[in-house]
């Protein structure tokens, strides 16, 4: 046995046992995975890291690049010119110096949409999960089908409403698709179901809370976790809506960065260079979210794991 | 428990007034610190009148000034006057018919599907900008005004291309731009491998021949443009893929002058003296980057753009255009692309759109700029880039030839855009060798005859 020490030296305990001691940052011997399993995982997540990172890698590299460099030079490492300067003159020229604009605009549209649509999603999943009312099960049953219908099967008939409401080319025609949503109402309620205690409520009302003070102050804290995660994803959905602002929008001062970038590209052979740096930028602030608030995802996406 | 629900409906109602009120505030907000960012002038004042038009085009009082609603997808990029300043001269000059230009960002066929959708919802504008082959589609599906007496006023400002808004005697706009197949080459290579411009399909194989021979490629068969880039051609050396007798469509995509199309190509990629890339991949470019595609058949219209990646290289300047390489003994080209700008179902002022239609389109060196070559007759003079890229060669008056030879027997139907896609499938399996050019063409003629029956029109059969 003392022979076989590859892996860890043989210690003595103060009263003179010998024991082999785990290895450092790791669980006992007994339940620690083998080394093989470890080289395994970390190649393994080493690889999903580069799936998700290269591409990003790519379009910093493919941003400097002029539109002869783009064709010849290696994807990942800079052409002959970094052409950065001329990229962003080329992509406020053919934006009409809107690209900011359109940056702002997708920010806006994404954090009011993501704001409103997460309250609205929690109250009426929580209303949906804590109290017995008639046509409750059918409620919820419409909103599973919401789920599955497509976006885009969705978007015409939707303009033809908002088009006898008279508010398409307005923030409304973006805001009010995209407030609406029937993943964050059903995880809303999952989460309620799971992690609001029928109990606390029911001691809330005996203290005299109303309804509304129940839910402000103390269902919305129990379901933060679920709220970031709809948050999210609410805020994903919005900033990668195409379809619903190209049959709605046509002002160029309400356009999303999204749609704004696809006009450029919607021509033969366009800038590819500008973009590109078109593509970077606009991704930024979701990147830049993403790292703010993943921890609180994390969080949330565990909520009621253990519960059921 | 009733009382309950009240407060739960109230509670909602509160969440929602909250983030209504809140969104309102913000976009009041928004704009005006944007607004000193804006350096471009023309953009602002356009916005301004755009709801106000949307909402009450119907009690415009008469007397006043017109409103115009204009759809286009015009590039505007770098460099080029944009639609909105263009569009601005007009209305400074004509107070009583005030156009407002919007551009649409997406594909040709995204902006078609709009068009349906707000012609059903009885707000489309005026005037949109269509691609020829679309516009027979659009005719049967009742999209568009007939405007047949209007635009014969301004026949007289353009050319051949006047007929491509017209399916059978009814008129529905005016061409803006077209684009004859002409012939992109680079002088300099030619000139060091020692072959001319070829003038016809023997003098074409045998420079492909001898340029192959060197590593260099004088053209590329593309698969994904063939819809285009082939009929054209087709078009070009003498046929008529449809016409309409006793009411009936005539559909012949296969005939004489088709197969001398399919014979000069498929010698060509027989004799693998050409290159198959996409036109439309990033090999294409490539290709032209690195000096092995020395030349191709292309829409007038890309020389706008097709020398860009070349710029700062060792091939900048060396390229010039020329028309089209006569097939099957004909000195005609061929329609790849171009569009006009159509009066849409329901506009009000269908005369005064067409005044300013007239107007718009027969401003041709801003047209130039925008990358078009324009379908009015008036010269364009040659944009400064397109002048530097090709050496100094006058390149919209070569342009202006090749629309003077191009076919004026050549018109799509409704549906072609599905027969295109049918002719592409099948133009990949002939560049990769496991089909053959001709086959491209019967499919054209299945996909053709499909097509109209799907549409219910009458095909005749022969």
């Amino acid at each position: 046995m003392a022979t076989k020490t590859a892996h860890g030296k043989l210690a003595t305990t103060p009263d003179g046992l010998r024991y082999r001691p785990s290895h450092e940052g790791l669980p006992p011997r007994s339940i620690a995975p083998s080394k093989l399993a470890r080289t395994l995982t970390l190649v393994l997540l080493a690889f999903i890291a580069l799936y998700f990172l290269l591409p990003i890698v790519w379009v910093v590299f493919a941003s400097s690049k002029t539109k002869g460099d783009l064709l010849s030079s290696f994807g990942f490492w800079f052409g002959n010119d970094i052409a950065w300067g001329a990229n962003w003159d080329s992509l406020m020229a053919w934006t009409q110096n809107l690209f900011p604009r359109w940056v702002l605009n997708s920010i806006f549209y994404s954090t009011v949409a993501a704001t409103v649509g997460t309250l609205l999603s929690v109250a009426a999943g929580y209303a949906m999960a804590k109290f017995q009312f008639p046509g409750r099960n059918a409620m919820l049953g419409i909103v599973m089908t919401g789920l599955l219908m497509p976006v885009a099967l969705l978007t015409v008939p939707m303009y033809l409403l908002f088009s006898q409401l008279g508010i398409t080319n307005t923030i409304w025609a973006i805001l009010i698709p995209c407030i609406v949503s029937p993943f964050g109402v059903f995880l809303g309620n999952v989460y309620a179901a799971s992690s609001v205690p029928t109990e606390l409520l029911e001691a809330a009302r005996i203290d005299g809370a109303g309804e509304a003070r129940i839910f402000f102050t103390m269902v919305l804290r129990l379901l933060a976790p679920a709220m970031v995660t709809i948050f999210l994803f609410i805020f994903v959905a919005t900033w990668n809506n195409f379809l619903l602002p190209l049959m709605m929008i046509s002002s160029a001062e309400l356009k999303p960065v999204t749609l704004g970038l696809y006009g450029m590209m919607s021509y033969f052979d366009p800038n590819r260079g500008a973009v590109m740096l078109g593509a970077l930028l606009g991704v930024l602030p979701l990147i830049a979210l993403f790292l703010f608030l993943q921890r609180f995802w994390q969080a949330g996406l565990a909520a009621g794991s253990v519960k059921g | 428990m009733t009382f309950k629900r009240y407060m739960k409906a109230g509670a909602m109602l509160a969440v929602a007034a909250l983030g209504l009120t809140a969104c309102g505030g913000d976009t009041a907000t928004t704009p005006s610190p944007e607004a000193p960012a804006d350096t471009t002038t023309a953009p602002a004042p356009v916005d301004e009148t755009t709801p106000a038009e949307e909402t009450t085009p119907a009690d415009e009082p008469a007397g006043e000034a017109v409103q115009i609603d204009y759809l286009h997808r015009l590039p505007d990029g770098e460099g080029m006057v944009p639609v909105s300043e263009i569009v601005q001269r007009w209305n400074d000059e004509n107070p009583n018919i005030q156009v407002t230009a919007t551009k649409f960002d997406g594909e040709a066929q995204e902006m078609i599907t709009k068009l349906e959708t707000d012609v059903n919802a009885n707000n489309a504008p005026c005037l949109a900008q269509l691609g020829y082959a679309e516009v027979p589609d659009m005719f049967v599906k009742g999209l568009v005004e007939d405007v047949t007496e209007e635009a014969r006023k301004y026949e007289g400002d353009f050319g051949g291309a006047f007929g491509q808004m017209a399916v059978g005697d009814t008129i529905v706009g005016l061409p803006q731009d077209s684009g004859p197949l002409v012939y992109l080459y680079n002088a300099t290579e030619f000139e060091n491998l020692g072959i001319e411009v070829p003038t016809d399909s023997a003098s074409f194989i045998e420079a492909a021949k001898t340029a192959a021979a060197e590593g260099k490629y004088i053209a590329s068969f593309t698969p994904d443009e063939a819809t285009y880039w082939l009929s054209g051609q087709a078009a070009g050396a003498g046929a008529t893929w449809y016409s309409a007798e006793n009411d009936q469509w005539v559909v012949n995509t296969t005939g004489e002058e088709t197969q001398a199309v399919a014979a000069l190509w498929q010698e060509l990629l027989d004799a693998e003296a050409v290159a198959t890339h996409d036109r439309w991949g990033d090999a294409y470019g490539a290709a032209m980057v690195d000096g092995t595609l020395i030349g191709n058949i292309a829409a007038a219209w890309e020389t706008g753009f097709a020398l860009d990646g070349l710029d700062g290289t060792e091939y900048e300047g060396q390229w010039r255009v020329a028309q089209m390489p006569a097939i099957n003994g004909s000195e005609m080209t061929g329609p790849n692309g171009g569009s006009g700008v159509a009066v849409m179902k329901g506009c009000e002022h269908p005369a005064e759109a067409m005044e300013f239609n007239a107007w718009f389109n027969t401003q041709v060196d801003d047209l130039a700029q925008q990358g078009l070559v324009p379908a009015a007759t008036a010269p364009a003079s040659t944009p400064e880039k397109m002048s530097r890229q090709f050496g100094g060669q006058d390149v919209m008056a070569e342009l202006v030839t090749a629309n003077e030879r191009m076919s004026t027997d050549f018109g799509y139907i409704p549906g072609f855009p599905a027969v295109g896609g049918e002719m592409q499938t099948a133009a990949a399996a002939a560049a990769n060798g496991s089909g053959k050019v001709a086959d491209i063409f019967e499919a054209a003629q299945a996909a053709s005859i499909a097509a109209l029956e799907d549409a219910g029109l009458p095909v005749a059969q022969s």
